[in-house]
């Protein structure tokens, strides 16, 4: 009987351990939201995008996931840019993505096209976390390395949608991997 | 980054050295929390340097400062693994282990010591929970979860830091801020047993920033019952538990902060129902006893920076507690007899001073003045009918640090005088150091238990009661039999910790203890006859001459930013010196059957927690925990208790349908082990049944 206990036991944490699936780490996000925060300093929108003196919000879209749009509305509460206090969204592809100042695509949007797609002509800082994000003209792409979040540039991506990315920004860019 | 540094070690060394409970509330041990709420603040080539997973070397780097072993407990890992209560947490902590006291009142024992009783300081927030009139905390569905941020467990000594009531351990309890709430939660939660109701909890959570103000509050309202089991007492008598003893808790917990001005308040009204008697026998049939433990508390913090490095905090605090307040109710609606009523106040007032530099060295030094006061409105046919004197503490403490290339040295020294127990000197000393992967702690901590007033009283009530009975011509009595009263009980804790990242996200680590207690506080219940021949028990308290303990502990901890974590953790400890018969096992000719065990700690203890994602929403949670065979009393027949496998599975669905509303389905001890919390002293009480197989559904819902 005891050994059946155990089989038993033993069955039911094999089962949960081969369970895969995707999520975040709280400190994870929390590095990824001081990076969209940190990465926008260095940015400059048009100004019929973002005015340079006026204080509308300045909108951060996250794709697809409300559990992450709420960690990120937390973790940058409070925070503005330039008097432009930061907002956070989540939004889906319906949604009119152009309003977005940031589109934050996280990993678990395995097909990032049609995102990127849906903004190409507006003036939006795309940020996103997989390989495919950055291939398919994605500006700004977040990568785990070596345990720390790194940060590739497309500039050619970011003129293109009339966005200027400060030099410093450049400079502290890694290469993608 | 530089002012940053400074400031951020300044607010680690405040919370990590200050004796004042509220800074210990805020930051301390925090140093994980200080860099997640500060990775915001970081500038992107800072940024990089972060670690996504922080690993227990990283971990160190924080928390080495604090000069113990620490176990550091998110609120997120409680959500995960639909704690019930603080119970199924610590029980998964290393070393941690839950018995009956007395009177359906669940308590600690720490590395097979029982804690119960004033050696493990329980802080909400910075305000101390452990009642002043015994040093106790109670267990079992008292504790709100939904609004930790935190649990920072220290498994060893504290007192340096932490005063009286922290000779075995340390748990820091501490609250989301409002930034991380941003808005309201409310939270229930329904459980099952298969034979009655298991629980229904109400909490609310609620907090907003405005500028510079910022207030939280949280509170709870719950109703349970401690097991659906028969509880069978020493004499064959029995009741059904699904039926009574129930638990029901309600707190308050208010904090509005300006600037660097926190004022915290927080209500605590626990109470426990019980049939199961003070040790061998039931109550009668027709009645049961309510226990109740009731906590108004305020705190009041001030933090000043003169400089970056310099800091001055500055702390008030009260509480009144009316603990072990005992009533007689009836089953048939005749009028509740109140049996004790005591009050006890506390003040405390707190200064210090803290330097740092920025190459990571300090130097912190303080003083503090506290006292409680006493007040029995009621006390027990015959007791004490004279006040209690007040106890009074004043305290000087200083501690240093310094990092020398190939080692961190931190030397503590605490100073207190007692009113009533004369004069303390404790220091400590920790060498610490992180290489890379690897790191290690070697500490050495004095610390101490000093007695309650509650233990003051027993002995004078001991004496009265003595004389009395000489006055009516007892047998066998003489003067000379009169107890004086115990004196402080002194610890010194010997650890060292190796810890390894084996990958970058795969953790070991392995801690080293050895405890040595001298005159440590005993409970005693003298047999003897009245002056009618009839028997009669007075109860008081003696100083036995020591116990000592020594053991391991490990732990070992993955975490995947894909799927989840698991956390796997065993601790040992055996008994190396016992002089108190209490804590011994003995059979019914008094012969020591081991001579390394001590009643009501099982020697090994095996804990499993894993979280897994099966998508971003939804998550299985499995702990699993194997406790060895453990041995108790039932009056003075030693018993036998199985080794234990407890099984728990919380299914958690977060924004389900909508945003912001959680559903979880947990199902607990699913082999339907039974666990039992056996008597970690030889008090007479058999074991207590505890939770078996329950269903629970928490709903919450966040906006």
């Amino acid at each position: 009987m005891r050994f059946l206990q155990l089989l038993t036991k033993s069955v039911f944490i094999s089962a949960l351990l081969l369970s895969q699936g995707w999520a975040m780490d709280h400190r994870e996000l929390t590095i990824k939201a001081a990076y969209l925060f940190r990465l926008s300093l260095f940015v400059e929108w048009p100004p019929s995008k973002l005015s340079p003196t006026g204080s509308e919000p300045m909108l951060f879209c996250v794709a697809g996931n409300q559990g992450m749009s709420e960690a990120l509305k937390t973790a940058l509460a409070d925070k503005s840019i330039n008097q432009h206090k930061i907002e956070v969204a989540e939004v889906q592809l319906r949604d009119d993505l152009s309003a977005c100042h940031l589109l934050y695509l996280p990993r678990h949007i395995q097909t990032p096209k049609p995102f990127l797609q849906a903004v190409v002509s507006h003036p939006v800082l795309t940020v996103g976390e997989t390989e495919a994000f950055y291939r398919q003209g994605g500006m700004i792409y977040l990568y785990n390395k070596e345990n720390r979040i790194r940060f590739a540039i497309n500039e050619q991506a970011a003129k293109k949608a009339g966005l200027e990315l400060r030099a410093q920004l450049l400079h502290l860019a890694d290469q993608p991997p | 980054m530089k002012g940053k540094t400074i400031k951020n070690l300044a607010s680690c060394l405040f919370a990590l050295f200050s004796l004042h409970e509220s800074a210990l509330a805020s930051e301390q041990l925090s140093c994980d929390t200080i860099a997640e709420t500060d990775i915001v603040d970081l500038d992107l080539s800072e940024l990089g340097k972060v670690p996504v997973f922080m690993s227990a070397n990283q971990k160190a780097t924080c928390t080495r400062q604090a000069a113990g072993i620490v176990t550091v407990i998110s609120g997120q890992e409680i959500r995960n693994m639909g704690a019930r209560d603080l119970v199924d947490v610590l029980q998964l902590v290393p070393g941690f282990s839950f018995g009956i006291d007395t009177s359906n009142v669940v308590g600690l024992g720490i590395r097979g010591i029982q804690a119960h009783e004033g050696k493990v300081a329980v802080f909400i927030d910075g305000i101390n929970l452990n009642e002043h009139r015994f040093g106790t905390t109670q267990f079992g569905s008292h504790f709100p979860v939904e609004q930790i941020d935190r649990i920072e467990i220290i498994r060893g000594p504290g007192s340096i830091i932490h005063g009286n009531f922290a000779e075995m351990g340390v748990i820091n309890i501490i609250s989301k801020t409002a930034t991380q709430i941003n808005g309201v939660k409310v939270s229930g939660a329904y459980g099952r047993f298969e034979r009655g109701e298991a629980r229904k909890n109400m909490e609310l959570v609620a907090g907003k920033k405005w500028g510079d103000w910022e207030v939280t509050l949280s509170g709870k309202n719950g109703e349970a019952h401690r097991s659906d089991r028969i509880y069978r007492d020493a004499f064959g008598d029995s009741f059904d538990m699904s039926d009574s003893n129930e638990l029901e808790s309600r707190m308050i917990n208010l904090d509005i902060k300006y600037k660097d001005i926190d004022f915290r308040i927080l209500v605590d009204d626990y109470s426990v129902d019980s049939r199961d008697g003070f040790a061998t026998t039931t109550t009668g049939p027709e009645r049961y006893l309510n226990n109740r433990f009731t906590t108004y508390a305020g705190n009041l913090n001030y933090q000043y920076d003169f400089t970056e490095a310099i800091q001055l905090d500055l702390n008030a605090q009260f509480s009144r507690q009316n603990p072990w307040e005992r009533t007689r109710k009836y089953f048939d609606g005749e009028s509740p007899l109140l049996r004790e009523r005591v009050f006890v106040d506390f003040y405390k007032f707190d200064a210090k001073t803290t330097f740092a530099s920025e190459e990571g060295n300090y130097l912190v030094l303080g003083n503090s003045f506290s006292f409680d006061k006493f007040d029995i409105r009621k006390s027990e046919d015959g007791g004490l009918d004279s006040p209690l004197p007040t106890f009074s503490d004043y305290t000087a403490y200083a501690e240093a640090s310094y990092a020398f290339p190939w080692v961190n040295v931190l030397a503590g020294l605490r100073f207190d005088a007692y009113n009533e127990y004369g004069t303390n000197l404790a220091p400590r000393v920790a060498l610490t150091k992180d290489f890379g992967r690897f790191h290690f702690k070697a500490l050495y901590s004095q610390a101490f238990r000093i007695p309650t007033g509650g233990n003051y009283q027993k002995n004078e009530e001991y004496n009265l009661g003595l004389l009395e009975d000489i006055a009516e011509g007892a047998p066998g009595l003489s003067e000379a039999d009169q107890i004086g009263q115990v004196r402080p009980e002194k610890t010194h804790t010997a650890e060292i910790e190796l810890g390894y990242e084996l990958l970058d996200n795969l953790d070991l680590t392995i801690n080293l203890f050895d405890i040595r207690s001298n005159n440590i506080i005993l409970y005693q219940i003298d047999h003897r006859l009245d002056e009618n021949g009839e028997p009669r028990e007075a109860d008081y308290y003696i100083n036995a001459p020591g116990q000592n303990t020594q053991g391991i502990e490990t732990g070992l901890r993955y975490s995947d930013e894909d799927w989840g974590y698991l956390e796997l953790g065993y601790s040992f400890y055996r008994a190396t010196r016992n002089t108190a018969d209490k804590y011994k096992i003995l059979n019914a000719q008094e012969a020591q059957l081991h001579d390394q065990l001590n009643v009501g700690f099982p020697t090994h203890k095996v804990t499993f927690n894993a979280h897994a994602n099966i998508t971003p929403s939804f998550s299985i949670n499995p702990t699993l925990m194997f406790i060895s065979d453990r041995f108790g009393y039932t009056g003075d027949l030693l018993t036998h208790h199985e080794p234990a496998w407890i099984a728990n599975v919380y299914f958690r669905y977060q924004n389900l349908l909508t945003k912001g509303l959680e559903v979880g389905l947990g199902f607990y001890d699913i082999f339907n082990e039974r666990y039992e919390y056996v008597q970690p002293y030889n008090g007479g009480h058999p074991a207590l049944p505890g939770p078996s197989r329950e269903i629970m559904l928490k709903l919450s819902y966040q906006y």
